[in-house]
This record gives C-alpha cells, structure tokens and sequence, in this order.
C-alpha cells in the first residue's frame, strides 16, 4: 500500500511537473528535455512498482527487462539535458545526438534481450537478478554519461552567473544526489552486493530531484513555471477542501437529516457530480457570457487590445498626419464611431482640423466648445442640458469632445461623433479614451515638434546654401582679384622697364662713350639722369618683390651655409661704393655654426641692411657687422656711426613705405625706396628667424640685427617647416642695387 | 678684345633698343644684324649661321617662344650659336620655359648698364668656344 502510494505520488507530480515546464516553453529544448526525463522517472516508477509486485520469477524477470528498458535513456536524457540548460538548444551536433540515441536503442535492446540481466533467481531473502555480459554496457551507459553530465554541469557552473547559476546549482543537487542514491539502491547494491529490496526505494529518491527542482521554481522561477505550479496546488487545495467538505455534508445529511444509510458507492457517487458541478460552473458561465456578448452586444472590444494596438501606432509614428490618421482609424473602427477628428493648436491659436468622416472643417473660431473645453476637459453630449452649446455639438454632430494637454499646454482636442450602433458611449468607452487622451496629447506633441524640427533643418539648411554660395562667390572674386592684382604689377612693372632700360642704356652711353665729348655740366646732368633711372628701376624691382612676399610667391630654400662666408663676400661686392664715400667696412671674423636658411634671400637682406647702413653713415664713418650666438640661433648685426633713430622712429622702420620722420625733406634726401625694410623683414620671417633695430639716439648711430637658426640636428629633422614652396607660381626676387 | 667677325642677331621690337644693342655691338666688333618682329626674326633664326642670338619674348607677330618651338621643330638651316633670352619680365615660368625650348640662358635688360651687357655677351661667346 504504501509502495503504490509512493508510487503515484512519484508519478503524479513528476508529470505534473514536466507538463508544466513544456507547456510554458513549448520550443526550448530544456523544458523539452525536462519533460522527457519526467516521463521516464514516471515509467521507472512504474516499472519498479510492478517488478516488486510481481509474484513469479518470469513475471519479475520480465519488469526487470522493462525497468532496465525504461531507465536506458535516463542518464543520457539528464546529460542532454545539463547542456541545454537553460537555453533553448542543446548545442550540440546532430552526429553527436543520432550516436547518442543509437547508443541508446542498443542498451534498450540488450536489457530487453536479456543480455544486461539474463534471468533471476529467486531466493529467501527475496529475488535476485543475474547479470550477463551486457551489464557491462549499462554500467557504460549509467557511468558514462554520468561523468559527462556532471562535467558539463561543473563547467556551466564556472560560468554561470546570478540567477542561472542558482538554478544551476539546485539542478546539480538535485541530479547528484537523487542518483547517486539511486544508482546505490538499484544497481550497486543488486549487482555487486545481491542487496535488492532497496531496489524499491529507487523512484523514491527521485522525489528529491522533485523536491529541490520545486523549490527552484518556488523561489528561483525555475523554468518560470513558478506562477502555473502555484496556481495548480492552490486548484488541488480547492479540490480537497470541497470534496472534503461535500462529503462531510453528505454524511452528515444522511445521517442525522434523512435518516437513512448511504451506501458508500451512492456517496462517492454524489461527491463527484457535486465536485463536478463545482469545477464546471465557472468554464461553463466565461462560455455563456461570450456567447451572449456575440449575439447581444455587438460594440464588445477589447479594450487592453485596443489600447495596446494604439500604442503600437504611437510609437511608431512621429510623422504627424499619418499618427492622427491611424489613430482615428483604429479608433472609429474598433469602438465603432461614425466619424472623429483632431483639432491640434497651432501657431498663434490657429486650428488645424483632421478628420475622418466630417464632411467638413470644424470652424473653431467661433465655436464655444473650445473655451469650455480647455476648463472641463471632456464634454459629452447626452450630459449637456439644451442650450446654445448643445445645439451646436448636434448641428455638428459632436457626441464626445475631449481635451488633449501634456502638463499645462493644451495640445489639441478629441472630437468623436456619434456611434454607429446610435448608442450612448459606455463605461468601458469612456475609460479607454481616459487612458487614451495624456498617451496621444504627447504623441501629438512629439509629431509636432518633428515637424518643426524638420522645418527648421529645411530652412538652415536652405540658408547654408545659400551663405556657401555667397562665399563661395566672394572667394571666386577674391581670387579674380588677386591674380588681376598680379597680373597688373607684372605687365606695369615689364612695361615701365622697356623705356628705363632705354633711358639708361643710353644716358651710360652717353656718359661713357670716349667718341662723345660732354660737357662738365652734360656730364653732371646725364650723371644725374643715371641715377634717377636707377632708382626708378630699382623701386619697381622692390615694389614687384613687395607684392610677390605678399602673395606668398617667393620660395624659400633652406641650405646649410656659412653666413660670414657669405657676409664677407658681399663685403666685398660693396666695397667700391663703400670706398667712393671713404666709409669703412669692417667684419669681425667670428667662426660661427652654420645656420639653415636660404642663403640668396639673407644675401638680399644683408646687401639691404648695408646698404641702409652706407646711406646713413657720413664720410669717415664706420660700418661694423658682428656675429654673436646663443646655441640655437646666429645674430648678425650691422653697426654704422651714423645719424641714429630716435625710439619712436624705431618702432616705424620695418613698415611699408614708411620714412624716418613725416618731413618731406628727409624723405627726398635720403633716397632708398622705403620698403627695403618691409621686404627684409618679411624674409627673415618667412626663414623662421627675428630682424630688428636699435639706436642710442640721434647722432649715435643704429644697429640693425637679425637672428636666424642654427643647423642643429633638431633643426634639420624639421627641414620641411622650414622650406615654403609656393602653390602656383613661384617668382623669383628682384635684384635690388644699393 | 672680342673676336672680330662674330656674328649676333638681335630680335627686339622696341627701336630704341634695337638701335641701342645694334650701336652698342657694332663698336665691339660684332656683325650684327636685327630683327624688329617675331616672323622676320624666326626667318633670321632659322637661316642660322649666327654666333650668338640675342631674342625678345614679347615680339609683335611671332613671340620668342614660339620662335624656340618653331626651331625646335625646324632646326636652323645653317648652325646657330647660343640663344640669350632678352626680357624685362618678372615671369620665371616663361624664363623656365624658354630654357626647356632650348635657349641657353637670359638677360634683364633693366637690370643691366651696357658694360654688363657686353660682358655677359662676352661669356656667353668664350663659352660656346669652349
């Protein structure tokens, strides 16, 4: 008795268990697999009961076979399923899988064949089976996939985290201990030690898998079967109590109120149908009550649906004509409304009107639905008394008007005319569009912003356009600009030679010819027109460099190079005039590093600053260059002994066209162009270097100074910022004559 | 002195400088003769048998260059000697590009007082003996 009680007990809620599980996930392979294994424990509980009931040897043997049958895939299914677990496949090869399943059939065949047992033998302390050669194969077959299933269960475990790791961890108890335990009574015990009446207790320690797979439901959703296993139990308790409590009245009935004996088949007879009844009643009314709907009430929804396929349009939509549109669809079709619209507040308390089935636009401006509404937020029809507002909701043939507002800002308003049925709006009606109204104020609100947003990128991006082009056309300009620019001191500066070349080719001529007797005074006056054209040539020369530095057209070639070589070389080149205005030149001879810089442009700046220097410095007057150096760069400086420049004059030489002082008289006198400076200073900067002057004062001569790099190695690994080659033409200087 | 003899053309439109480099070589010794346009020029050009020719870019006609490509094309009949560009220019392209053309190299007639001339003609001469 009590082995057929535990017996159903293993089964019932083994099935119990595993219909659950695969009725919630019917496609995953773990609730699959979970099933399965159910299903076998139940049949071994089956299997096992009548194999110790059985009272004749071949009647034992043969459950024997069926239990050994049954239990073949038992360990297998376990180890399929560990590596599932929780997921909704079991990961692994069909190749692997059929080799499982043919293993399978064949321990199946050799317990059924009696080659696993061959027979057994009945003996006082109860019966025992014989092992044959194929035991050898199920101990494989149990051992096995033992070992793989707790391989792959200790592997999961490392991995597993938080929640699946909990439930990891009661499945591995559970599988563990239930068949250690099991295997102990059942199949250790029978085989080695010829124990077999714990063989009984074998489907009983499945109830501990049972047990802590439970409480991972209960407690750790478990195949989230939690909600469906509570709910069953609680069904089962109802069922206990009532029949518990249908039987009590029923005893209780007959014997103290009728007086008369039941027959307990009469009793269990009347328990059942009232137990009947009693389960029965609430299917059967949930049936009526639909039937009914569906003859009687035909406007029935859904409203959950309802609501949820709006807010599945909501939040899809942002464009706003197709989110209003969709909406009063879905609306008017499912409450089944003749005809809705929306009136959305627009820019300066405009209206825009969108409606289905108004057959025209809502004139909101003399309305009064509209003041009423933004105080009362909704306005039905039938609760109106007669009046002004009344009759113009029914010209209009407005039943509900209803009003949209995220937060404070009124969005717009609801209108909704009659039903289609011509009934009054229901409870169910009325509460939807409560729900409904915040939900599409905001989707109305979003559409709208969209909306502007979109206009707003249309506009920028129209103005872009627009300011790109203006740009772009300036730039074109610009450019046409520039290079007329150039193109006019080009052509100007060649025309205006043709004739100075003329003019001092033949004032030389005439100056030097032997064959050609002059005058004192001829000589003096074609002295004088020489030097005139000289200087002439020479303000065009500088006047073209000006412009092509400032166009960026010179080239800058760094070279390493010896600037007191190259001093004392243009020392030389200017002796001559430097003799004819008895001026000494003097260089101190200071070996100094090498410097990186372009030697033809420091040879022009050099030749300008001596030049200057010449200029400004009496008869008798020294002209002193030094050098003087820091590590990183060289400094030369040019000294005369000359007129000076006062401070404020200091701070205006190195401009363009800019003169010692605004007295007209000086500027005849002291010759020179006024942009030698300019231009010299300009190259010492395009050369990465520093040019600048100082002077005690007036009558105390000046010092002009330049400092440009050292060729140090860090220098020359930056060659390249130090060399500028022009994009497009590249013009040479001017020779410029002292 | 310079050799006697040497033959020199000069190509250029301006007449006082024409004149000018025709007076001025004339006293030196040379044999000159001169060009006032690109199409007698190249016609001079491409007889050939001349020492040294002296060319203007800006020709009326037939400007300098061209006359270089034409040659180029249709080399001198007789052999010329080096060919000096003439220009007051600012361009160095057009300088670059007469040197592709074949032209040995240039002068800048502003730049220069007659004694530089002659002494540039001078070198240019001893360099084409060489």
């Amino acid at each position: 008795m009590f082995l057929l009680l535990t017996t159903l007990i293993v089964i019932i809620s083994n099935l119990l268990l595993g219909f659950f599980s695969y009725t919630k996930n019917p496609k995953s392979a773990t609730n699959k697999l979970f099933l399965i294994l159910t299903l076998i424990l139940s049949l071994w509980a089956v299997t096992n009961y009548f194999s110790i009931q059985s009272k004749t040897a071949d009647d034992v043997f043969f459950w024997i076979k069926l239990v050994l049958t049954v239990t073949s895939p038992m360990v297998p299914v376990i180890y399929l399923l560990t590596r599932a677990f929780p997921g909704r496949t079991i990961g692994i090869s069909t190749y692997k899988l059929l080799l499982i399943i043919i293993f399978i059939l064949v321990t199946q065949i050799l317990s059924l064949s009696g080659m696993v047992y061959q027979g057994v033998i009945i003996t006082n302390d109860g019966v025992t089976p014989v092992p044959a050669a194929g035991i050898f194969w199920y101990g494989v077959n149990i051992v096995g996939f033992l070992f793989l299933t707790l391989h792959t269960l200790y592997k999961k475990y490392k991995v597993f985290k938080g929640l699946e790791k909990i439930q990891l961890k009661y499945l591995i108890l559970g599988v563990a201990s239930t068949f250690i335990l099991a295997a102990i009574t059942n199949f250790v015990a029978v085989s080695l030690f010829k124990v077999t009446f714990l063989v009984a207790l074998g489907p009983l320690f499945t109830l501990i898998l049972v047990g802590f797979i439970s409480y991972a439901i209960i407690k750790h959703s478990f195949l989230d079967i939690g909600l469906v296993v509570g709910r069953t139990v609680a069904y089962m308790i109802l069922l206990l109590t009532l029949s518990a409590a249908y039987a009590g009245g029923i005893f209780l009935t007959s014997s103290f109120f009728l007086k008369e004996e039941i027959r307990s088949s009469q009793a269990i007879i009347y328990l059942v149908l009232a137990l009947f009844i009693a389960l029965t009643f609430q299917p059967l009314k949930q049936l009526l009550e639909k039937f009914s709907d569906k003859l009687f009430y035909r406007g029935r929804y859904d409203s959950n649906q309802l609501l949820s396929t709006l807010a599945h349009i909501m939040s899809v939509n942002i464009e706003l004509h197709a989110l209003t549109t969709q909406i009063l669809q879905t609306l008017l079709t499912e409450m089944r409304i003749s005809k809705g619209a929306f009136v959305l507040k627009g820019e300066n308390a405009k209206y825009t009107t969108i409606s289905l089935g108004f057959s025209y636009q809502l004139d909101t401006t003399h309305s009064q639905l509209i003041p009423l509404l933004s105080t009362h937020g909704m306005i039905t029809f039938d609760e109106l008394e007669e009046g002004t507002l009344k009759e113009e909701m029914r010209s209009l043939g407005i039943s509900i008007a209803k009003v949209l507002h995220v937060k404070e800002d009124i969005i717009g308003f609801l209108i909704l005319g009659e039903k289609a049925s011509g009934e009054v709006y229901s409870e169910q009606d009325l509460k939807v569009l409560d729900i409904l109204a915040p939900e599409m104020a905001v989707a109305m609100q979003n559409a709208e912003s969209y909306e502007k947003i979109k206009k707003f990128n249309v506009i920028l991006s129209e103005e872009v356009k627009r300011a790109t082009q203006d740009l772009q056309h300036a730039n074109f300009r610009l450019k046409q600009l520039d290079q007329l620019k150039d193109d006019f001191v080009s052509v100007a500066s060649h025309e205006l030679r043709t004739p100075m070349t003329a003019i001092r080719s033949y004032a030389w001529m005439a100056l030097n010819r032997p064959d050609i007797p002059l005058s004192e005074k001829m000589k003096k006056y074609l002295s004088r027109t020489l030097i005139s054209t000289e200087r002439l040539i020479n303000l065009v020369n500088d006047m073209l460099n000006v412009s092509r530095i400032e166009a960026g057209r010179i080239e800058i070639r760094p070279q390493v190079f010896d600037i007191l070589a190259l001093v004392n070389e243009i020392v030389s080149e200017v002796e001559p005039k430097a003799d004819e205005k008895m001026v000494r030149l003097q260089v101190v001879n200071t070996t100094t590093a090498k410097l990186f810089a372009d030697p033809d442009k420091v040879h022009q700046v050099l030749l300008n600053l001596i030049g200057n220097a010449l200029k400004f410095t009496p008869t008798d007057g020294t002209i002193a260059i030094s050098f003087f150096t820091d590590g990183k760069v060289v400094e030369v400086l040019v000294k005369d002994s000359g007129v000076g420049i006062s401070r404020e004059d200091l701070s205006k030489l190195f401009r363009k066209f800019e003169r010692l002082d605004n007295s007209y008289v000086a500027a005849a006198t002291s010759g020179g162009t006024g942009l030698g400076l300019y231009i010299s200073k300009s190259l010492i900067e395009l050369m990465h270097g520093r040019i600048w002057a100082t002077s005690e004062g007036l009558g105390k001569g000046t010092t002009f100074a330049f400092a440009l790099p050292i060729a140090t190695k860090e220098i020359m690994d930056q060659a390249q910022k130090f060399t500028f080659k022009p994009e497009g033409e590249t013009k040479s200087l001017e020779p410029v004559a002292l | 002195m310079t050799e006697p003899g040497k033959k020199v053309l000069i190509v250029e439109d301006d007449e006082f400088l024409r004149d000018f480099y025709q007076e001025l070589f004339t006293s030196e010794g040379y044999i000159v003769d001169v060009a006032a346009d690109g199409e007698v020029g190249w016609g001079k050009v491409h007889q050939g048998g001349w020492n040294l020719i002296l060319l203007d870019i800006m020709l009326p006609k037939m400007d300098g260059l061209h006359i270089l490509q034409n040659l180029q094309a249709q080399p001198a009949q007789q052999k010329n000697g080096p060919i000096v560009v003439l220009t007051n220019l600012g361009h160095d392209t057009v300088i670059n590009q007469a040197f592709s053309l074949g032209a040995t190299g240039f002068l800048v007639k502003s730049s220069l007082n007659p004694d530089q001339v002659l002494s540039e003609i001078r070198s240019y001469l001893e360099k084409a003996n060489a």
